[in-house]
C-alpha cells in the first residue's frame, strides 16, 4: 500500500534519463571490447551519450542508435590511440603479415566451447586485431565499413579479420589441449 | 562475407558476452556531468552574416526613435511642409522661366504669397495647445498653401504646352 502511495509521487524520467537507461549498455559493450577496460568504457560512454545530448534530437531510434554507436566506436579507437601511437595500434607489422586462406580456419566448429573461453581469449588478443573483430563480429559492419571507421584499407581489415579469427581458434585448441 | 562460424557462435551467445556488470553510481555519475554540462555557459559562434545582421537590428531600433522625433518636431514646427513647398515652388520658378515676361511675373508674384509669412503660423498659435491639435492646425494651413502650389504648377505646365 504505501508502496504504491510512494510510487504515485515518483517524478518522471527526463529525456535524457530515459535515454540513458534506454542505450547506457549497448554503448558500455562496445567501447568495453575495444578498450578492455570498464572505467575507461564507462567514460567513453558518458561522453558519447553527452555529445548526443549536446546536438538535436534524431528522427527515429534506429537512426539515434546508429549515430550513438559510431560516435561510442570513434571516441573508444580514439582512445586507444592517445594510449599507443597508431603504428602500434592498427598498423603494426603483426596485424600486416599477409596470410593464407587455409590458416582461417573456416571449419572450426566451436562445439564444446564456452562463452566465457571465447571471451577469455578475444580479450588477450592484440588491440588491432580486437577492434576489427569487436566491429565485425557485435556490431555487424562490413570490411567497407571497419575500414572507414579505422582507417585502414578494406584488403588489410579482411586480413585482420581472419588472423585474428585464427589466433582465437589456436588459443581455444591450445586450451582444450591444456585440459 | 562467408559462412563465419565465429560469428555464429557470437550470435548464438550474445548474452553471454555482455553480462559483465557496470561500475556502481554509473547513472549519478552521468547525471552530474551532464548537469554540469547544462550549467556551464555555452559559447556560440555566430558566423560573421548574423552578427551584421543583429548591429544593423540595433541600429536601426536605436535610430527608429531619433528618426520619429525628429519628424514629430519638422512637424510640429512646419519646417516638413515649408520644405515640400520650397521644393514645389522652385519648381514651378524653374518652369516659368520659358514663359512671356508678363506670365512669368504673374507666377513669380503668385509663388512669393504663398511662400512668404510675415508672422510665421507656428509663432501664432497659444502655448496652451496640445502638440497634436498644433501639428493638425500647420497640416491644414499648408495643405492649403500646397494645394495652391499643384494648380499654379498644372496652371505653368498647361501655359508651356501651348
Amino acid at each position: 500500500m504505501m508502496n504504491k502511495v510512494f510510487s504515485s509521487f515518483r517524478r518522471t524520467p527526463t529525456r535524457e534519463e530515459r535515454t540513458y537507461d534506454e542505450c547506457h549498455k549497448r554503448l558500455f559493450y562496445t567501447s568495453l571490447r575495444i578498450l578492455n577496460n570498464s572505467m575507461e568504457a564507462e567514460e567513453v560512454m558518458h561522453d558519447t551519450l553527452l555529445k548526443y545530448f549536446a546536438r538535436e534530437e534524431f528522427g527515429t531510434t534506429r537512426e539515434r542508435d546508429s549515430w550513438l554507436t559510431r560516435v561510442c566506436i570513434n571516441l573508444s579507437i580514439d582512445r586507444l590511440r592517445k594510449k599507443k601511437s597508431d603504428e602500434n595500434l592498427l598498423h603494426s607489422e603483426e596485424l600486416k603479415n599477409t596470410l593464407t586462406e587455409t590458416d582461417s580456419y573456416e571449419e572450426y566448429t566451436f562445439r564444446g566451447v564456452t562463452v566465457s573461453q571465447v571471451k577469455d581469449v578475444i580479450q588477450t588478443l592484440a588491440e588491432g586485431y580486437r577492434v576489427v573483430l569487436s566491429l565485425v563480429l557485435f556490431e555487424g559492419y562490413d570490411y567497407e565499413e571497419v575500414a572507414q571507421i579505422t582507417g585502414l584499407k578494406e584488403v588489410s581489415v579482411r586480413t585482420q579479420y581472419i588472423r585474428g579469427k585464427a589466433r582465437i581458434i589456436e588459443e581455444l585448441e591450445k586450451r582444450k589441449g591444456r585440459s | 562475407m562467408e559462412m563465419d562460424n565465429l560469428k555464429n557462435f557470437i550470435e548464438e551467445n550474445r548474452g553471454g558476452f555482455e553480462n559483465e556488470q557496470l561500475l556502481s553510481g554509473h547513472k549519478e555519475r552521468f547525471m552530474k556531468r551532464l548537469s554540469a554540462t547544462k550549467s556551464d555557459p555555452k559559447i556560440v559562434f555566430m558566423p560573421y552574416w548574423a552578427k551584421l545582421a543583429i548591429a544593423s537590428a540595433i541600429v536601426i531600433m536605436l535610430a527608429i526613435p531619433v528618426f520619429v522625433n525628429n519628424r514629430i518636431t519638422k512637424l510640429e514646427s512646419g519646417e516638413y511642409y515649408a520644405q515640400m513647398l520650397s521644393e514645389q515652388s522652385d519648381r514651378i520658378e524653374e518652369m516659368a522661366t520659358g514663359l512671356e515676361p508678363g506670365e512669368k511675373l504673374n507666377v513669380e508674384s503668385t509663388l512669393r504669397q504663398l511662400e512668404e509669412e510675415i508672422v510665421p503660423i507656428t509663432d501664432q498659435l497659444p502655448e496652451s495647445i496640445s502638440s497634436r491639435e498644433r501639428r493638425e492646425i500647420i497640416k491644414g494651413y499648408y495643405t492649403n498653401k500646397l494645394e495652391g502650389a499643384d494648380r499654379l504648377e498644372k496652371y505653368v505646365a498647361s501655359l508651356i504646352t501651348k
